[in-house]
């Protein structure tokens, strides 16, 4: 089998967690950083064998900054030593927690990409999402990290938040534009069914759906109006600043993920670590809540399904008969997608509507052949 | 046998929810008929659907053995009919088996619509009336009122009216007395050729179909040959016997009798209620008086969700034909529903009854259209057309004149409700015949009204604008030529049958743009925008516009949250599934019952 080039490694440490994250995290005891820290390096070591030379790395949470310089390098140095030349390095960070001389740590540890959480500028915004601090720290951040020579940063905002209207959206990505990041991914908020963010919001989130394809329009429209390309679903980058490790993901590539509540996926195999930091630590990092093996149908339904994000599309050969020849005919016939030198990829019309595209292009696609799957 | 000077029939007639399956039951305990052990609640309802719904929707009998305060033992053959409006001439023969009838009044709630027309009926019938004042421990019972409006409504002929509760068996001994006493032993005449009435007849899949009789005249007995004199069946006798309440071989019935007769004929269409059995070897001249053919009232189609299911929905109809002489269909194909059946019923109830009994025993997954009446059309070239389905009315330009069944309707409401019943009666095209007041505050409203009128939800609409009071009962009353037109719908300019109807000239552009509005609220949005057009021939009388879906995204997809996309994905197909493809688009089940829901306005 071939190596495993991607890796990601989740930190689920948070200063409090925000009303509608669906990560795992745990606001706290980040007195365990140091514990889970090694035992991250643990769950590394035992799965050396399954890497080849790392093209991207990436540091995800949670907020991965909040573990400090020293445990950040700590943990980057051995992670680093597998890594190619030139590889993509990210962590995510909180504006709040990027201070010059973190800044300096992460560059000299060979960080060269850093993706920082906003969400929204907006304070009345930001207390709706239950997020910690304000934005004011987000401009240092930027100045800090550049200073230190990294030039590859991205911002992270929403939309369709609680209380946001079409003017708010309109001063988020006008202030995030002026920050001139490489990169913007720009979600529209989803919100678990159930949860007390739902509850708590009702009213208002119905609302903010029924705005949701103006907001979302606008979004696309004003990053393209300002040279972004719209590389991806909710993704945003200058042309050549895409986000290299995400990429793998929406093109199938295996990736393996480190850390309580990590998912990797190598060829037809897919798992997640347990979401239990206190377990991970004392060496349960080879516990896995669940684990399916795909069939072959499903590893090309996902290739579609993940592939047609991209505006770039998927090659035919890849799909392996998943699609459905005669709705291929009539979405590309109606302008939601097209066919071209042996890829297949989803008009501007297309992106807006992709769930549905996606099920009539799968509709005769059956989700068997699932092999073993539930709790370890 | 027993002398038919101590036989005695009987039939019990009550509204729905009036107590005669407790009463029935109260009757088999005290008499020792079924031991109490045995009893389960309504003892003579077997389907589980009637249990469930607290009706009766085939008949059913039992002998009860009673020993009277003269001293001497009667048999006494309880016939237990159904109670509803769509199966009235199955109670008409069920009561043409008897010579008497309890009619069972709810002492709280009165007389009801259906009460009267049943007893109507059996005084028509001849039947001595015995009226039987239940429930009399409830709290709101207030017998007196009542009684009086029983005295108002019957006149003396009614005697003395009993008060029981057949709950707590208080005055149920009583009632058995009357039996004996105020009903009139059967009169055959035990040398002329053997005639017996057939009341109900079932199919058992061992048996094949088992008889329910009334015998006139003469006896049966096993190995005779017999004929059903209006089909013309011939058969050879395998058993004959009586029910108590379970049936129980005996070796002849006679006279005055009553039970059942086993042929081994497979289907119940070749021994039909109503029909004369007689003796094949010595016929009777004459067969017994009101046989006729059970005739369809409401139409609607049936098509399976799963085009693959339509062999199976074929058989569970060939079964069910088996035990439903009533129920008629024919093979349709709709251009928008694919295969299906154009069913034929007595009635509403009856509908549901089949529609039910199709899913729950059959386990079939059913899109049911909306139900409309049989249409007698003239056509320009001097031929008549018989339409049972809307999409199949000709042409207007070949049309001359359309007629549509009416219906005589009786509605019986508290005297506030009046105004209500009327204007109900009046919205539905309704002609005021005539009003009388039963009592001085139960008044009696008579409407002649279109089935279908009344087909789609007539009796809901008088149940909630009266608050529950008003019961109605209605009997059909001929053809009347009326202004009508169908009213077609397209989507995205085809044409979907299954969505056409009839309509009123003087309705159908409300209606055609109720229509066109309900069915955007039901279809949801598509890639497309999609026209919905409500059309009259050629004219499009209405038309609204389902946008096209602008934003159907998920936002984030990165490691674990494709194994969730792989399942929403199947999710969102799963719901394509339920949906029908018609051209370009995908319409809901839902969607072809905008009709019904506009139908009423």
């Amino acid at each position: 089998m071939a190596k495993v080039t991607h890796l990601y490694v989740h930190l689920p440490f948070c200063q409090r967690r925000c009303h509608y994250c669906d990560f795992y995290s745990t606001a706290g005891p980040l007195a365990l950083a140091p514990a889970y820290t090694d035992a991250l390096l643990g769950e590394f070591e035992a799965a050396a064998l399954l890497f080849g030379s790392l093209k991207t790395v990436y540091l995800g949470g949670g907020t991965p900054t909040l573990l400090g310089e020293a445990l950040l390098v700590k943990m980057l140095t051995p992670l680093l030593e597998k890594s190619a030349a030139g590889a993509e390095v990210t962590v995510e960070a909180n504006p709040g927690t990027v201070t010059p001389r973190l800044a300096a740590s992460l560059a000299a540890a060979r960080v060269n990409r850093v993706s920082l959480g906003v969400q929204s500028f907006n304070a009345r915004l930001r207390a709706n999402l239950g997020r910690a601090g304000s934005a004011a720290p987000v401009a240092g951040a930027i100045a800090a990290l550049r200073e230190a020579g990294i030039k590859n940063l991205g911002l992270d905002l929403i939309f369709g938040i609680p209380g946001q209207s079409f003017s708010d959206l309109e001063e988020d990505l006008h202030r995030a534009l002026a920050l001139k990041p490489k990169h913007l991914s720009c979600y529209e908020l989803s919100v678990r069914d159930g949860s007390a963010f739902q509850r708590r919001w009702q009213k208002e989130l119905k609302q903010q759906s029924a705005h949701a394809p103006l907001y979302y329009e606008t979004v696309v429209d004003v990053l393209e109006g300002a040279g972004y390309q719209w590389y991806e679903t909710s993704n945003f980058a200058l042309p050549g600043w895409e986000c290299r490790h995400n990429l793998a993901y929406w093109l199938g590539a295996d990736y393996l993920g480190l850390g309580a509540g990590a998912w990797s996926t190598v060829g037809l195999k897919r798992w997640r670590n347990r979401e239990d930091l206190g377990a991970y630590i004392d060496g349960g990092h080879g516990e896995q809540r669940f684990r399916e093996t795909l069939s072959p149908a499903q590893k090309a339904a996902e290739r579609v399904i993940l592939g047609l994000r991209l505006q770039e599309g998927i090659p035919f050969a890849g799909c392996g008969g998943a699609i459905d020849d005669l709705q291929l005919n009539l979405l590309q016939r109606n302008g939601f997608l097209e066919t071209d030198d042996g890829k297949i990829y989803l008009t501007r019309a297309g992106q807006f509507v992709a769930n549905e595209v996606l099920a009539r292009l799968l509709q005769n696609w059956e989700e068997h052949g699932a092999g073993g799957q539930g709790a370890a | 046998m027993t002398a038919q000077s101590r036989i005695r029939n009987f039939s019990i007639i009550a509204h729905i929810d009036h107590g005669k399956s407790t009463l029935a039951d109260r009757m088999l305990e005290i008499t020792n008929t079924v031991s109490g052990r045995d009893i389960t609640d309504q003892m003579l309802d077997m389907m589980d659907l009637e249990r469930e719904r607290g009706i009766t929707i085939k008949a059913q009998a039992a002998r009860v053995l009673y020993k009277s305060s003269d001293g001497k033992e009667y048999m006494l053959h309880l016939i237990d009919t159904p109670g509803h409006v769509d199966f009235s001439y199955e109670v008409s023969r069920s009561l043409a088996a008897c010579e008497g009838a309890l009619l069972v009044i709810d002492a709280a709630q009165g007389v009801q619509a259906q009460t009267l027309a049943n007893a109507y009926l059996a005084l028509d019938n001849n039947l001595e009336i015995v009226p039987v004042l239940n429930k009399i421990d409830l709290p709101a019972a207030d017998p007196d009122r009542v009684a009086a409006e029983v005295k108002d409504l019957f006149g003396a002929g009614a005697g003395e009216i009993l008060r029981v509760s057949a709950k707590t068996g208080e005055g149920v001994g009583d009632v058995l007395e009357a039996i004996v006493h105020r009903i009139s032993p059967p009169g055959g005449d035990l040398q002329a050729p053997p005639r017996a009435l057939i009341f109900d007849s079932v199919y058992d899949q061992y048996r094949g179909v088992i008889a329910f009789v009334r015998v006139v005249d003469g006896s049966f007995q096993k190995g005779e040959q017999i004929i059903a004199m209006a089909m013309g069946t011939r058969a050879e006798i395998e058993e004959v016997g009586f029910f108590s309440p379970n049936m129980l071989p005996t070796t002849a019935l006679s006279a005055g009798e009553v039970g059942y007769i086993i042929t081994g004929i497979k289907t119940v269409g070749d021994l039909r209620v109503g029909d004369t059995l007689t003796d094949a070897g010595r016929p009777a001249q004459q067969a017994l008086p009101g046989y006729r053919e059970a005739k369809s009232m409401v139409f609607c189609g049936l098509f399976p969700i799963e085009g693959d299911d339509y062999p199976a929905l074929r058989e569970a109809l060939d079964k069910l034909k088996l035990n439903d002489a009533s129920l008629n269909y024919v093979p349709e194909t709709s251009r928008a529903l694919g295969f299906g059946f154009r069913c034929g019923f007595l009635g509403l109830l009856h509908m549901d009854i089949v529609r039910e009994r199709l899913q729950r025993e059959y386990g079939l997954d059913l899109l049911a259209t909306t139900p409309n009446v049989e249409y007698q059309v003239g056509l320009s070239s001097g031929e008549e057309a018989v339409v049972h389905n809307p999409a199949e009315m000709p042409d207007p330009a070949r049309i001359v004149w359309i007629k549509e069944p009416y219906v005589k309707v009786s509605v019986l409401v508290p005297g506030e409700f009046v105004g209500a019943v009327m204007e109900l009666c009046q919205e539905r095209r309704g002609e005021f015949d005539d009003m009388q007041y039963l009592s001085s505050n139960r008044v009696q409203l008579h409407y002649k009204i279109p089935l279908a009128e009344i087909v789609l939800d007539f009796f809901d609409q008088l149940k909630s604008r009266t608050k529950g009071y008003a019961s109605m009962d209605y009997e059909t009353s001929g053809y009347r030529e009326s202004k009508l037109v169908k009213l077609d719908v397209l989507i995205a300019g085809e044409p979907v049958d299954a969505l056409s109807l009839i309509s009123h000239q003087s309705k159908a552009y409300a209606q055609g743009k109720a229509l066109v509005q309900q069915l955007k609220e039901e279809i949801p949005r598509q890639l497309f925008e999609v026209a919905i057009q409500a059309a009259i021939g050629k004219k499009i009388i209405a038309r609204e516009t389902i946008p096209a879906k602008r934003k159907d995204v998920l936002a984030k997809c990165y490691g674990g949250d494709i194994t969730r996309k792989r399942k929403l994905l199947e999710k969102q197909k799963a719901g394509k599934k339920r949906m029908k493809q018609v051209g370009k688009v995908e319409i809901p089940q839902q969607a072809f019952l905008a009709v019904l829901n506009i139908a009423k306005k």
